[in-house]
């Protein structure tokens, strides 16, 4: 869809109408070939499922995000939903599809799974998951043979949205989330959402130099972890444009292969 | 290590009764998001499960619906803790008054924007959005590494029709005329 836009939620602190138009425009432009949007970033699913809701329950609002839309050509009538890829691999795909594309089998890692905040809330407008304690990436990973480990406060956000007003603060709470992974041995930290990928994989290094610690911690986005599983290699999975060195992953699955 | 946010107020400075305006709470209970604002009965849940609470030793996000509530409007408004907000959601969800809390924290940033209180990094994206349809633009070195990879370019977006939808509101105009010059006529 080469017209997409920003769905609008980093402008929603600053102006909610810009958000609701954005997203609805986007949602129009799905409409208009009567396809569902798959997203590749939670924030803009959760934005685009939010905004679709509201839109369709409330008219008077409906039509007056439609006079803006009308100045592109573009009407919305709410007949498209918009998901995540995590939660298309669940519902479109499913884990028996997923479980039987694997030929790698990763069950020497052990992983630590973190979902971010936008893929689970709020509840009322994602719903597929509980933000309690959230299954779905669990599953997925356990789908590709890998453990996923249990750690204190899963379900902390990374800190990235904060980013721009005080890093210091955004820093310390990706170090915390850092600190609990180490604690339980994880190999890696998995993430599903591509702005969490960012802040932990580009500012682990910067951490470690600034508070004088160690972690050594690769961050894989799931469909890494996935690629991996069903026989990519690392060089199409862009395993060399990971910031924190994950060649001891990848040796350790090798290994674990040949003694199969 | 850089804070891009001069002056975190402590919000420790004695209230006058003279900076309460009663009245700030029934504009609120009108705005979409902070509906429900006067159902908050300062239980403090919010603030106990917010990450950016836990490492920050100004924001709390009870005091500001607390400020909210007191009629605070320029205490709160202009108060620079407004913008660490996260928008995680985390508050949301856990609320046992259905209060909606981050909404309510839009609320107040949005009315803070209206009266020209815009942190940099927001102007920032609302320029590149303007002129490009997306918040964030990515590095030329990033796009020749995509090419030299084999991946398919990055769509080009379609700008002006973004310009054309964003026509009229009010923000988007008040953006435009700081980065000099009319609003956009398009």
């Amino acid at each position: 869809m080469p017209e997409f836009n920003c769905c609008g939620l980093p402008l929603d602190p600053v102006s909610h109408e810009t958000m609701l138009i954005l997203a609805a425009k986007n949602l129009a432009l799905a409409e208009q070939q009567g396809l569902n949007i798959l997203t590749l970033c939670p924030g803009c699913a959760g934005t685009l499922k939010k905004v679709n809701k509201i839109l369709k329950e409330d008219k008077a609002l409906k039509e007056e995000i439609n006079c803006h839309l009308k100045e592109a050509g573009l009407e919305f009538k709410g007949t498209i939903e918009a998901k995540h890829l995590l939660q298309v691999l669940k519902e479109d795909v499913g884990v028996e599809k997923i479980k039987a594309s694997i030929v790698k089998p990763l069950t020497t890692l052990k992983v630590a799974e973190h979902n971010g905040c936008h893929i689970l809330r709020p509840k009322e407008y994602i719903g597929f998951d509980d933000p309690e304690d959230p299954q779905t990436l669990r599953t997925l990973i356990e789908a590709t043979g890998a453990t996923c480990l249990d750690y204190i406060d899963e379900t902390e956000c990374c800190g990235a949205p904060s980013v721009g007003v005080s890093d210091k603060i955004a820093l310390q709470l990706a170090r915390d989330k850092l600190k609990h992974v180490k604690m339980v041995d994880a190999q890696a930290l998995i993430t599903v959402c591509p702005f969490c990928h960012i802040m932990y994989d580009t500012n682990e290094l910067r951490i470690e130099k600034m508070f004088n610690e160690t972690y050594g911690i690769p961050i894989l986005h799931y469909p890494q972890l996935l690629g991996l599983a069903m026989g990519l290699t690392p060089e199409e999975l862009a395993f060399n444009e990971l910031r924190v060195n994950a060649s001891q992953i990848l040796k350790q699955v090798n290994e674990g292969l040949n003694k199969q | 290590m850089t804070e891009t946010v001069v002056n975190i107020t402590s919000g420790k400075e004695p209230i006058r009764a003279s900076e309460l305006d009663p009245k700030f709470k029934y504009e609120l209970l009108k705005m979409p998001g902070s509906e429900k604002i006067l159902k908050c009965f300062q239980c403090g849940t919010c603030t106990s499960d917010c990450p950016i609470a836990r490492f920050s030793d100004t924001y709390r996000p009870r005091t500001l619906i607390h400020m909210a509530q007191l009629g605070l409007r320029d205490r709160v408004l202009k108060s620079d803790t407004l913008w660490l907000c996260a928008a995680c959601f985390t508050c949301t969800d856990r609320c046992p008054q259905d209060v909606e809390v981050a909404s309510v924290i839009r609320v107040l940033r949005n009315l803070a924007a209206e009266s020209g209180c815009i942190p940099q990094a927001f102007k920032e994206q609302a320029a590149s959005l303007l002129e490009s349809g997306y918040a964030y633009k990515i590095p030329e070195l990033r796009i020749k590494k995509r090419e030299s990879q084999g991946l398919p370019p990055l769509p080009k977006g379609n700008a002006e029709n973004v310009r054309k939808t964003l026509k009229g509101v009010k923000f988007v105009e008040r953006i435009q005329k700081l980065a000099g010059g009319q609003p956009n006529t398009q």
